[in-house]
């Protein structure tokens, strides 16, 4: 019998929390609402777009204006609200945000809702990767056959997977809905921009997966990882806002505590310089390898 | 002595409260191994450290000469029985065994192959497919069991591996853990000693986190230096006979029941213990004792209630 190598080794794990998470309703219940959601929302979001553009065009029409002339002065309106309306989401000025983003009103509501909900859907679905087994005390029956560090890792890989996969489901679904109603849809663009969107959110989405990871490894109870890893989440959030702090300020020393906190680097990630999304995606593996790291180290120490 | 498992100054407080002192054990390789005490002796807690699940607070342990926090290296070498734990209620029991076998590195098919041999060696073959949440408390202590078979390792833990079994069962696992050795190394935390007296060769007594005794079974029940005899109470025992033969101080009685004395004796010096009964018995005869029954050293309950108490007092 030969020892499994530690890729094959976190597959094998990872295959298995798979198949505990697929045959968990909870699983099935948050992905189902999730992807419902992400249609219903982008179905109103162009719904209400071209609703808009037609009142518009219908009012320009009626004082005077032909028909053509309308269309056209409601497509520059709605470009020039549209932008502005990025611009403020983002927090940088149009000419620096990715031309990916300005050419479609769809990617960016992908990028801007997956930023908010993702984590969101992690917490649901990713909450009791570890302190369900050590509830159980199930983990007991790996421990001689694996590591403490190889069983975190694996069922980390296991909820990237399904995270991954569940987002390339929803894009699948919204991109057969911009099809459907947007007539001068992009398509060629429109799929690279949601593989940038994804390749984006990878290692966005590790970072929560890792954070949820070390909350499931501080927990004594599942209701307990829950809770802890929404307060992480909380609190992380928090720590984005102490960029507000001004420079000057007797408690500017805190505006440092802004790098812990993942959602400080969401900003880079819109960006047309490839450097700042690169940036971002590093300073989130670099916290995922920092959650996980002390998620290690903390099972390891941790009595069973 | 090749030593399957051993700890060396191990030491575990939980707080103010020492649950294990110093503890210096070794496990001879291809025994089967009692670990024995009352509750809060300190069994699971050395069960735990050895078997890895626990951090010691100072001291080591060893198993197959590797640290206890280690033994993942060791590939599968190395299974244990805990208490109480679960399996997954979603997924069905081939499922759980068969992940276990590939994470030992077994290949796909090897690892079905190899669920269907540990489930049939407890009987449970016709629970493969049911889950984790369909099983009884009996049937899921049979299948924690057979997890340990998976890829024969060398040194098998098993944390109370008779408690909630009916008879039959019981029986059954105690049959099995007997054709594991002397490929296998066993080791047994229970609180019942009569498995322990039937299935094992070696044993330690902890209590309070102390070790008290150690040694083989024989050892701990005194099999080689004490006998015990029960006889009819009607006539005078001739003790002073006795204990010219055997030593000074080496014959004690103790009522049993109506008209009757078992009469115990120890050996002073090293001696054949069927020698020692013959002649024992010889003496008796001739002063016309009725006897009534003859016991090598003493039962593992006796020695353990003696030990204890004597402890504890």
């Amino acid at each position: 019998m030969s020892q499994p190598s530690p890729l094959s080794l976190f597959w094998t794990i990872a295959k298995h929390e798979l198949l505990l998470i697929l045959k968990t309703r909870r699983a099935f219940a948050a992905t189902g609402l999730y992807v419902i959601s992400a249609l219903l929302g982008s179905f109103i979001y162009i719904y209400s777009l071209r609703k808009i553009e037609q009142a518009l065009a219908s009012a320009l029409v009626e004082q005077g204006s032909d028909p053509l002339t309308a269309a056209s002065t409601v497509g520059l309106m709605s470009s020039e609200a549209y932008e502005k309306t990025l611009s403020f989401f983002v927090g940088h000025d149009l000419e620096f945000i990715s031309e990916i983003f300005r050419a479609s009103p769809l990617l960016p509501l992908c990028l801007w809702g997956s930023l908010a909900f993702l984590p969101l859907l992690i917490l649901v679905t990713s909450f009791d990767q570890t302190v369900n087994d050590i509830h159980s005390r199930s983990i007991c029956y790996s421990l001689l056959r694996i590591s403490r560090r190889s069983v975190i890792l694996g069922k980390v890989f296991a909820h990237a997977i399904l995270t991954m996969a569940l987002i390339a489901v929803c894009f699948a679904l919204l991109l057969l809905i911009a099809m459907y109603q947007l007539e001068n849809i992009d398509f060629s663009h429109t799929i690279g921009g949601f593989v940038r969107i994804w390749v984006l959110l990878l290692p966005f989405g590790l970072c929560y997966i890792s954070l949820t990871s070390l909350a499931s490894t501080l927990a004594k109870s599942p209701f307990g990882a829950l809770g802890l890893s929404a307060a992480f989440f909380l609190g992380l959030k928090v720590l984005s806002w102490f960029q507000n702090i001004a420079p000057n300020s007797s408690y500017a020393l805190l505006r440092h505590l802004r790098w812990l906190s993942p959602n400080t680097y969401t900003s880079g990630l819109w960006l047309q310089d490839p450097i700042e999304p690169f940036i971002s995606s590093c300073a989130y593996l670099c916290l995922s390898a920092a959650f996980l790291f002390l998620g290690i180290k903390h099972l390891e120490a941790k009595d069973l | 002595m090749n030593i399957a498992a051993q700890t060396i100054n191990l030491r575990k407080t939980y707080g103010s409260i020492v649950a294990v002192n110093n503890l210096n054990l070794s496990v001879p390789a291809g025994s089967v191994f009692g670990l024995l005490g009352p509750n809060g002796a300190g069994k699971s807690t050395t069960f735990g450290i050895l078997a890895g699940w626990l951090n010691p607070t100072s001291g080591t342990s060893y198993v197959l000469n590797t640290p206890s926090q280690e033994l993942s290296k060791l590939g599968g070498q190395i299974a244990a029985l805990p208490q109480d734990a679960a399996f997954p209620p979603q997924i069905s029991v081939k499922q759980e065994l068969t992940h276990f076998g590939r994470l030992m590195g077994l290949s796909k098919s090897d690892a079905w192959k190899e669920t269907e041999r540990v489930l049939e060696a407890v009987s449970l073959q016709n629970a493969a497919t049911q889950r984790g949440s369909e099983l009884s408390h009996g049937m899921a202590k049979r299948i924690g069991i057979a997890q340990t078979l998976i890829g024969a390792p060398k040194v098998i833990f098993l944390d109370e591996p008779t408690a909630g079994l009916d008879p039959a069962s019981a029986r059954q696992i105690k049959d099995l853990i007997a054709t594991l050795t002397p490929q296998t190394t066993v080791v047994i935390s229970s609180h019942n000693l009569s498995d322990i007296e039937e299935i094992c060769t070696h044993g330690a007594i902890l209590e309070r986190g102390n070790m008290t005794i150690s040694g083989t079974i024989g050892e701990l029940t005194r099999q080689s230096n004490e006998i015990s005899i029960e006889v009819q109470s009607n006539r005078a025992i001739p003790q002073g006979e006795l204990e010219s033969e055997f030593g000074l101080g080496s014959v004690s009685t103790s009522p049993t029941q109506n008209d009757t004395l078992t009469l115990t004796i120890s050996f002073s010096n090293e001696r054949e213990v069927t020698d020692a009964i013959g002649r024992a018995l010889k003496i008796l005869l001739d002063a016309n004792i009725g006897i009534l029954g003859v016991q090598r050293g003493t039962s593992l309950e006796s020695a353990f209630i003696e030990l204890t108490t004597t402890e504890s007092g």
